[in-house]
């Protein structure tokens, strides 16, 4: 299983990133049922409160949604949802790179704009 | 959530029993073979000789006097037993507190001094039993040995000494010294002529069945009374 | 279910617990943690109501445990030092247990023993050390009490037998859930496992608290001298320490914002309590100076 209680993440967060690429791989459908806390703690070997954390993150992220009496469901554009976060993330975490590259070495603000301007035109 | 167990002090005293019952239930074995034994080897405590005519016979007397002292024996050391730390660490591997360990070890001694007085009767007659079968030896039961007033007599001593030490260890296991003083002030009083076994008895077979009656559940009480007072406070401490 | 206030147990002179205040109500699995000595035995056993509290109060589904019928039938305590009557086979322990508690998984028990290849022949007495534990194990989640505590279970068992208790425990838990309180000092081990952890320490309750905050508690920074030693003035230093060219320092999390050029990390559960517990200043480089 890819999880890895050592790691510094956050099992629930892990647990909330293994569902997303389950929902990623068309594994967990839109609109489908999703596990219940009890069933990703016997499966990761994991306590049902930390599984029900990683639940509800994704409630809250508008990725999965409750049914009272049912469970958890995918809602139906939880792929697009998906990708749209991550896609905002990786481009903030890689931009941030290019800020202190940038800092490291001495290249001014305006260099930086002209530059990313310039590869969007050649682009 | 698991249920909660809903347990009574009495179903709780009386599983205790039960176990008890059945984890020292090689006490039983071994009070009927000690008995045996004794009683065979012994062949009575007094017999005389004599002819009639020209048959010789050979008459021999029982009775319940050696198995009595044994029986006594017995029931002072298991009392003392059935009082040590390992047994009562033992105990708290089930659902018990204090009192209910204390209780039910004290309605097992009953149970067992029960069980001594009827090993103690069913042996005079394997011993009879068995002298008929090797030594070819006819034995006619003269009178009567057996009376009930006789073994609940019986059964009341051997009660009273398995209590008496019972409580002795528990007394032992808080304070030495005052187990220590205690000893030495019964000795001291029965060197002094004070005390000795006759007072004892004499205390206790009075003519009339109620004040003996009386007086055995007065020491009794007063036995059971403060081993339950004194275990009620312990601690578990397992070593 | 368990409250505790200002509880305090002295043995002779010697005090172990101090100061003790927590509350549990609902059932879940919680990791007690502390250092050698701490008394996290003498916790449990006031729970349980084997030992007699010197100070503040216990009390268990509302009543003072010790000496209480209503919590010995409902906590069951399991340790190494636990004994069985000698007379009894394992067998004979497991179907007398039924009587005592109405809960107990018999079936359960004996499949478990069968995987672990212990013979029900066997006497407790018998046992090597690890076979000891794992049977006192099987038993205590057998009993499937409201209440259960277990002191150092996997003590003596190898690693692979270790991992299925744990799993044991787990899937049991999950089946019936109950309120289990785990005391052991390998807190990584059953990170996993564990939803809050009650972290004792010189006498008093350290840390209560969910792991997942545990875990965020604290973090490990690592740069140059110049970019770390502003930083620790702001924060709370569990530790720090100097490695040319290097400065490494372990600092309370508290939101504060960290220069991307400094490498930082999240500690783990239990290495957030190893540094709320470690003794005062200094480490054990300062013994090799």
């Amino acid at each position: 299983m890819d999880f890895n209680a050592q790691s510094t993440t956050p099992i629930y967060i892990q647990i909330a990133e293994w569902l997303e690429n389950e929902i990623l791989a068309v594994r967990l459908l839109p609109e489908g049922k999703v596990y219940s806390q009890y069933q990703l703690a016997e499966i990761f070997n994991i306590n049902p409160a930390t599984a029900g954390k990683g639940l509800t993150i994704l409630v809250e992220n508008e990725i999965l949604f409750k049914k009272r009496g049912l469970g958890m469901f995918v809602v139906a554009d939880a792929k697009e949802r998906i990708l749209a976060t991550r896609r905002n993330h990786n481009l903030t975490k890689m931009a941030q790179e290019i800020v202190h590259e940038a800092k490291r070495l001495a290249v001014s603000d305006e260099e930086l704009i002209t530059l990313i301007k310039q590869i969007q035109k050649e682009g | 959530m698991t249920s909660l167990n809903n347990v009574s002090l009495a179903q709780n005293i009386w599983q205790q029993l039960l176990w008890k019952c059945r984890t020292f239930s090689s006490t039983f074995t071994t009070v009927l073979i000690v008995q045996i034994i004794f009683s065979v080897l012994s062949s009575g405590s007094g017999s005389s000789g004599g002819s009639y005519g020209s048959l010789l016979y050979n008459e021999s007397i029982y009775s319940l006097d050696l198995l009595f002292i044994i029986s006594i024996f017995s029931a002072i050391m298991l009392g003392w037993l059935l009082a040590t730390q390992s047994i009562r660490n033992d105990n708290y591997s089930v659902v018990t507190t204090n009192f209910t360990e204390t209780v039910s070890t004290l309605l097992f001694l009953v149970v067992l001094s029960i069980f001594t007085v009827f090993s103690a009767l069913s042996s005079l007659y394997i011993t009879v039993f068995t002298r008929l079968l090797f030594f070819d030896q006819v034995m006619v039961i003269k009178s009567a040995l057996f009376e009930i007033s006789t073994l609940f007599i019986f059964l009341i001593f051997v009660l009273i000494a398995g209590s008496a030490s019972y409580f002795a260890k528990t007394l032992f296991d808080i304070s030495k010294i005052t187990f220590l003083l205690l000893t030495i002030v019964i000795i001291y009083s029965m060197q002094t002529g004070g005390i000795s076994e006759s007072t004892f008895f004499e205390f206790f077979l009075v003519q009339s069945m109620g004040e003996m009656l009386g007086k055995v559940l007065l020491v009794l009480t007063i036995f059971w009374g403060l081993t339950i007072a004194i275990r009620q406070r312990r601690e578990v401490i397992r070593r | 279910m368990i409250q505790c206030e200002e509880l305090e147990k002295r043995y002779g002179k010697s005090n172990v617990l101090t100061n003790v205040s927590f509350q549990i109500e609902e059932p879940k699995i919680i990791g007690l943690i502390g250092r050698n000595g701490v008394g996290k035995s003498t916790l449990l056993k006031l729970v349980a109501g084997h030992l007699k509290e010197t100070g503040g109060n216990v009390q268990v589904f509302g009543k003072r445990p010790f000496n209480a019928l209503h919590v010995a039938a409902n906590v069951i305590l399991i340790e190494d030092k636990m004994s069985f009557p000698p007379i009894f086979t394992l067998k004979e322990i497991l179907l007398h247990a039924k009587r005592f508690y109405p809960n107990f998984a018999t079936e359960l028990a004996f499949d478990l023993l069968l995987y672990v290849g212990i013979s029900e022949k066997n006497e407790h007495m018998q046992l090597s050390k690890g076979q000891t534990a794992v049977f006192n194990l099987i038993y205590g989640l057998a009993t499937r009490c409201a209440v259960t505590l277990l002191d150092e279970p996997m003590n003596g068992m190898d690693e692979a037998v270790r991992a299925d208790m744990y799993r044991a425990i787990l899937k049991d838990y999950i089946a019936f859930p109950r309120l289990i309180i785990m005391s052991s000092h390998y807190l990584q081990e059953m990170e996993h496992l564990i939803e809050d952890i009650l972290l004792l320490h010189e006498g008093v309750v350290e840390l209560y608290a969910p792991l997942e905050e545990v875990q965020q508690m604290a973090l490990r920074i690592v740069g140059q001298k110049e970019e770390i030693e502003p930083l620790l003035e702001k924060v709370h230093v569990f530790y720090k320490r100097e490695q040319s060219p290097l400065f490494e320092a372990i600092i309370e999390n508290n939101g504060l914002e960290i220069p991307a050029s400094v490498k930082s990390q999240s500690l783990s559960a239990s290495e957030v309590c190893k540094y709320l517990t470690s003794s005062k200043e200094g480490t054990i480089d300062d013994i090799f100076k």
